[in-house]
């Protein structure tokens, strides 16, 4: 039984036995003929036997992985946001944004590959960038880092508004649970924390979600595996 | 009195007359047009129908009006009249879209239904079957009112609820297609089978233990109403414009999946 969670830079696969999640560029996967028993994503929605959309799938995964009754899972992509709330473990709030590409991941990937900065040696003051426009925002960075100013702490203002657009999508929450590659990026981790208690899922709760459903046709796959888990602080 | 059941592109090349009405006229103005135009089937102005986009609106405006404008100057001279929704039953904008045509020749007949009578029972609100086709025929009822046969047949499949919808017939009307045969249909769609679209005490009620879905086309001034409800009863609050994007179908599909609507 193969699972893969395939959204638009990444595809995360996993199959019962496996160490670890596999992943590999999603551009690779488009173009596969792999196939999966159950994926999410829509790179995978045409490869899988099973398909869940990304909402589901990561509220699936967050009940399975959150023992709580009301919290708040934030899922931040390559180029969107998800959000998913939960009162008395029902969902009382649902959201997607996908509405500019430019505020997310994949813009503060290519800004740190572009100034090559080392995001755990980013500063997050008390400043920051208004990101209404991740463009303009851009455009903010490189003004100021043209002036004269040092790119670490530019992208570092830039992050923390990001931060802070998040947390306001979010309800503004006292605890937040992170899931996806944001969880990675020590800056951003740090500036959300100035506003709110955040615990990161990793990068493994859309996986999770997929192999609790699958786990309620079979018992025989069990829990969810450690490998689909958070790691441990 | 009947319900003209070509598409317009269909009405323009033939010799079809229409009457074109929007929102929820009372029957008796209906009766009177029919009587005046005898031969005019009726149209409702409220549906899509791919009329070429007039320009007459601003972009951001309700799609809903946005299509009574746009089908109204698209039939031309095969438009006989238009029975226009005026009152609090509909919106403001649908008097100022009446004022609007009258303004470009068309002949407007400005009605208001404020009727409290609920004369109706919400048969087709509460019936097992697809929740696109029992909207439909709820706003076609506006015209054909249901058969005997029609409203035993609701009676007979009368379910009980796994999840609510609550709002207008939506554009698009696509967005019904995501919900299960067990939908409960609330909020002004209810109103509008009960015989009261203007009864704002119906439109606001809604079981307290079902997951809801409260929709609310772009710019219509019920988004008010839809978000408040969704808050107090723990329903899920949707904003349509003019397209459904993935994102959000996912959201109706997960609120459906995840709080046991889906049978």
């Amino acid at each position: 039984m193969k699972f893969a969670d395939a959204g638009s830079s990444f595809c995360k696969t996993f199959s019962p036995g496996d160490g670890a999640v596999t992943i590999v560029p999603s551009r690779t996967m488009a173009r596969s003929e792999e196939r999966f028993d159950w994926g999410t994503g829509h790179t995978a929605r045409r490869l899988s036997d099973h398909y869940e959309n990304d909402l589901i799938s990561l509220s699936k995964g967050s009940l399975a992985l959150v023992d709580e009754d009301d919290f708040t899972v934030l899922d931040l992509g390559s180029r969107d946001a998800k959000l998913v709330s939960f009162a008395g473990r029902r969902p009382v709030k649902l959201d997607w944004s996908v509405g500019c590409a430019a505020a997310t991941g994949a813009t503060v990937e290519m800004l740190g590959r572009f100034y090559e900065v080392d995001f755990a040696r980013v500063p997050i003051g008390d400043e920051w960038t208004s990101v209404t426009c991740g463009t303009y925002a851009v455009e903010r960075i490189m003004d100021a880092v043209s002036g004269g100013e040092d790119e670490s702490a530019a992208i570092g203002r830039f992050i923390h508004g990001l931060a802070r657009n998040v947390f306001a999508f979010s309800g503004s929450p006292d605890r937040l649970y992170l899931s996806g590659g944001f969880t990675q990026n020590p800056a951003f981790m740090a500036a959300l924390r100035r506003y709110a208690q955040v615990i990161p899922l990793g990068r493994t709760v859309p996986l999770a979600g997929l192999w609790a459903f699958a786990a309620e046709r079979d018992s025989a796959l069990g829990p969810v595996p450690f490998a689909l888990r958070p790691p441990t602080p | 009195m009947f319900l003209c059941r070509l598409k317009p592109a269909e009405i323009i090349s033939s010799r079809q007359k229409v009457i074109g009405f929007w929102g929820a006229p009372p029957a008796h103005a209906l009766e009177q047009a029919a009587e005046r135009f005898p031969g005019a089937g009726f149209l409702d102005l409220d549906v899509f129908f791919g009329a070429p986009v007039s320009g007459v609106l601003p972009d951001a405006y309700c799609h809903i009006i946005r299509n009574c404008i746009d089908n109204a100057l698209w039939l031309g001279d095969r438009l006989v009249a238009v029975v226009a929704a005026c009152g609090e039953e509909k919106c403001d904008a649908g008097r100022y879209a009446a004022a609007l045509l009258a303004a470009r020749g068309i002949e407007v007949i400005a009605t208001v239904n404020p009727n409290r009578q609920r004369t109706a029972q919400p048969l087709l609100c509460e019936a097992k079957g697809p929740l696109k086709k029992r909207a439909i025929r709820i706003m076609e009822s506006i015209v054909e009112p249901l058969s005997d046969r029609e409203r035993n047949a609701a009676f007979m499949t009368r379910c009980t609820p796994t999840v609510g919808f609550w709002g207008t017939p939506p554009h698009p009307i696509e967005v019904l297609e995501l919900f299960p045969d067990t939908t409960h249909i609330f909020g002004w769609t209810r109103c509008v089978e009960m015989g009261v679209p203007a009864d704002l005490e119906l439109e606001r009620q809604v079981p307290g233990d079902l997951p809801i879905v409260f929709f609310s086309q772009g710019f219509c001034a019920k988004a008010m109403i839809a978000r408040e409800l969704a808050k107090q009863y723990s329903g899920m609050y949707v904003d349509v414009h003019d397209q459904m994007h993935a994102a959000t179908m996912a959201k109706i599909e997960a609120f459906i999946r995840l709080s046991g609507g889906r049978q």
